[in-house]
């Protein structure tokens, strides 16, 4: 097939007194984009792009990275898309990591932005999910964010979905995350004595949240599952699982990106975030924090 | 006959196969669409907001909005003005003009601050301006506004968003001012005020984004002070950088850099005057020790059919 920015219109090709022969009838190319367009680059990591001469516009579909484990799961990073003007170069955002720099970092291309999602602390940026207890972000185009969960519920739908609430009773389940465009990290369980503590999964979407952590109990801990992502091309990707133990493990597995598996948790080890912006897994007790999976852009023209 | 939306580029909304056609720029009012053109996908940026000036560290000041889409032709514009200098210190700066075309609007870059009352917040995805010192009082910058496609607003502070928010001022022995968040639009840095004489004192960057944002400015509130005083950076835009701001001396030096704008560089600081925010709505630079600040960068409107 042709390129179907080479043709060369004899007017003006889309408006509401479109002429029938300035346009040429397009296959779709791709589970994202517009008709006719292409995908011509997949970037990885900020810095140049270069954008052929000619070409006034381009459509993008990016995600912001994936939000750092905490004990609770990370949330997935914001999604993004539509028409900007070519710019030669570009942010990708970082996955959280532990701590305070728990936050995904954000993704921009020309004038498409989308947001980080959120570690166990902090709500979703920009489209990005929650962090297990916390809200998402209100995404580039206003769509609703996913509240604050009430302890135990499940996280809140949105295009930033909110985390799920961490649980308080014994023997009780945390709150899965939210599920939306981008899901909410699963909720923590760090309740204390003899009995059983579940983690929250992580919540559905394009990008998925990672699963929450159980700690601190006498008994059986398991971690919560990540949450599936879904790519561009319609594979499904899949979430990390968590592991289970007696009074050890208890650790969640690592939400799917919009182009990766989640990993699995190993141990006290949460699993990291799939590439495309997968929250982090929330750890078991005393173990290691996952990474939230980076960001990625897409370049249609 | 039937048709199929499916295959009919006619019902989609993709500005496809499209030239630009017209530039406006700063002023201008009129525009003339052919004969036969209904609408016409327009880019419109709005004007940057212009520095603060305190007799410490104004503020830097917020990019102009970014906004883009389709609309119905019209024979009228407006295309926002980069916000005006002001000088002499405690006074706030100038919020950019907005630029309008048809349905699509852009909304301008706040000003940057250099009193106890804060400027207005961004509008319309224009970020944030910078917070000051002044009176030896630490000032929080601005919010952004919500942008032209419903992204939030960003929160004042370092805070990244559409429009990013304006940094924090900051007056300690050792200031350490907030940038300006990062965004489509930068926001701009906070002004910087060191206590402790011989501590050196800069300004918060701008904050970088398409376009950016302006630098806050810095000063030396001790005793016979001897700390360099240096201006924060104007943002780098994704085209042009930002200017950097004055230093190599304590108070006499140390205004703001202008932001980088979407068609031009933002200009050094010089002195006690913030550079000048690049053409394309780059944010001012912040003034410091009552001198005078630098302007936003105009606006500018962009036609394709």
């Amino acid at each position: 097939m042709s390129n179907p920015l080479s043709k060369k219109p004899t007017g003006q090709v889309s408006g509401w007194d479109n002429s029938s022969s300035n346009y040429t009838d397009l296959a779709q190319t791709s589970f994202g984009a517009p008709y006719g367009l292409q995908l011509r680059q997949t970037i990885l990591s900020s810095g140049a792009v270069t954008i052929p001469a000619g070409i006034p516009f381009v459509y993008v579909i990016m995600t912001g990275g994936g939000g750092g484990g905490s004990n609770s799961g990370g949330g997935g990073g914001g999604v993004s898309w539509g028409w900007t003007v070519p710019q030669s170069s570009c942010i990708i955002g970082a996955g959280g990591v532990s701590g305070s720099a728990g936050l995904g970092g954000y993704t921009r291309y020309g004038y498409i932005i989308a947001g980080g999602g959120g570690q166990g602390s902090s709500g979703g940026v920009l489209g990005g999910g929650g962090g297990g207890g916390n809200s998402g972000g209100v995404n580039y185009y206003g769509i609703p964010n996913g509240a604050t969960p009430a302890a135990n519920a499940n996280g809140n739908i949105g295009a930033g979905a909110g985390g799920g609430g961490s649980n308080t009773t014994l023997n009780g389940t945390a709150g899965n995350g939210g599920s939306g465009i981008s899901g909410g990290g699963g909720g923590a369980s760090p309740v204390s004595g003899t009995g059983t503590s579940t983690g929250g999964n992580g919540g559905l979407g394009l990008v998925g949240g990672g699963g929450g952590g159980a700690y601190t109990n006498t008994g059986t801990r398991t971690g919560g599952t990540g949450g599936n992502g879904l790519g561009i091309d319609g594979t499904v990707y899949t979430g990390g699982t968590g592991t289970t133990g007696t009074s050890t493990n208890g650790a969640g597995g690592g939400g799917a990106g919009i182009a990766g598996n989640g990993s699995n948790a190993s141990g006290t080890t949460s699993g990291n975030g799939g590439l495309g912006g997968g929250g982090a897994g929330g750890l078991g007790g005393g173990g290691t924090d996952g990474t939230g999976g980076a960001g990625i852009l897409y370049i249609y023209y | 006959m039937s048709a199929n939306i499916n295959t009919n580029s006619s019902f989609s909304d993709v500005p496809l196969g499209l030239k630009l056609q017209q530039t406006k720029n700063a002023g201008d009012t009129s525009v003339t669409i052919p004969a036969g053109i209904k609408r016409v996908y327009a880019v419109c940026i709005a004007g940057g907001g212009s520095g603060g000036s305190s007799a410490q560290a104004g503020g830097g000041g917020g990019a102009g909005g970014f906004s883009a889409g389709w609309t119905y032709a019209t024979n009228t514009c407006t295309v926002g003005s980069g916000g005006a200098t002001v000088t002499g210190g405690a006074s706030n700066g100038n919020p950019g003009g907005n630029t309008v075309y048809g349905m699509i609007i852009a909304g301008g870059g706040a000003a940057g601050r250099g009193t106890s009352t804060a400027p207005a917040a961004g509008i319309m995805g224009g970020a944030g301006g910078g917070g000051s010192v002044d009176t030896a009082t630490t000032r929080a910058g601005v919010a952004s506004g919500i942008s032209y496609t419903g992204a939030p607003s960003a929160a004042a502070g370092t805070n990244v968003g559409y429009g990013g928010g304006g940094g924090t001022g900051n007056s300690a022995a050792t200031a350490a001012p907030g940038a300006g968040g990062a965004g489509v639009s930068g926001g701009g840095g906070g002004g910087a005020n060191s206590t402790t004489a011989g501590n050196a004192a800069t300004g918060g960057a701008g904050g970088q984004g398409l376009i950016g944002g302006g630098g806050g400015s810095a000063f030396n509130s001790g005793t016979s002070p001897t700390g360099i005083t240096t201006g924060g950076a104007g943002g780098a835009g994704d085209k042009f950088a930002g200017g950097t701001g004055s230093g190599s001396g304590t108070n006499t030096v140390g205004a703001g850099g202008g932001g980088g704008g979407f068609i031009a560089a933002g200009s050094n600081a010089s002195g006690n005057t913030g550079g000048t925010g690049g053409n394309g709505g780059g944010g001012g630079g912040g003034a410091n020790n009552s001198g005078t600040s630098g302007a936003g960068g105009n606006g500018v409107l962009y036609l394709y059919y």
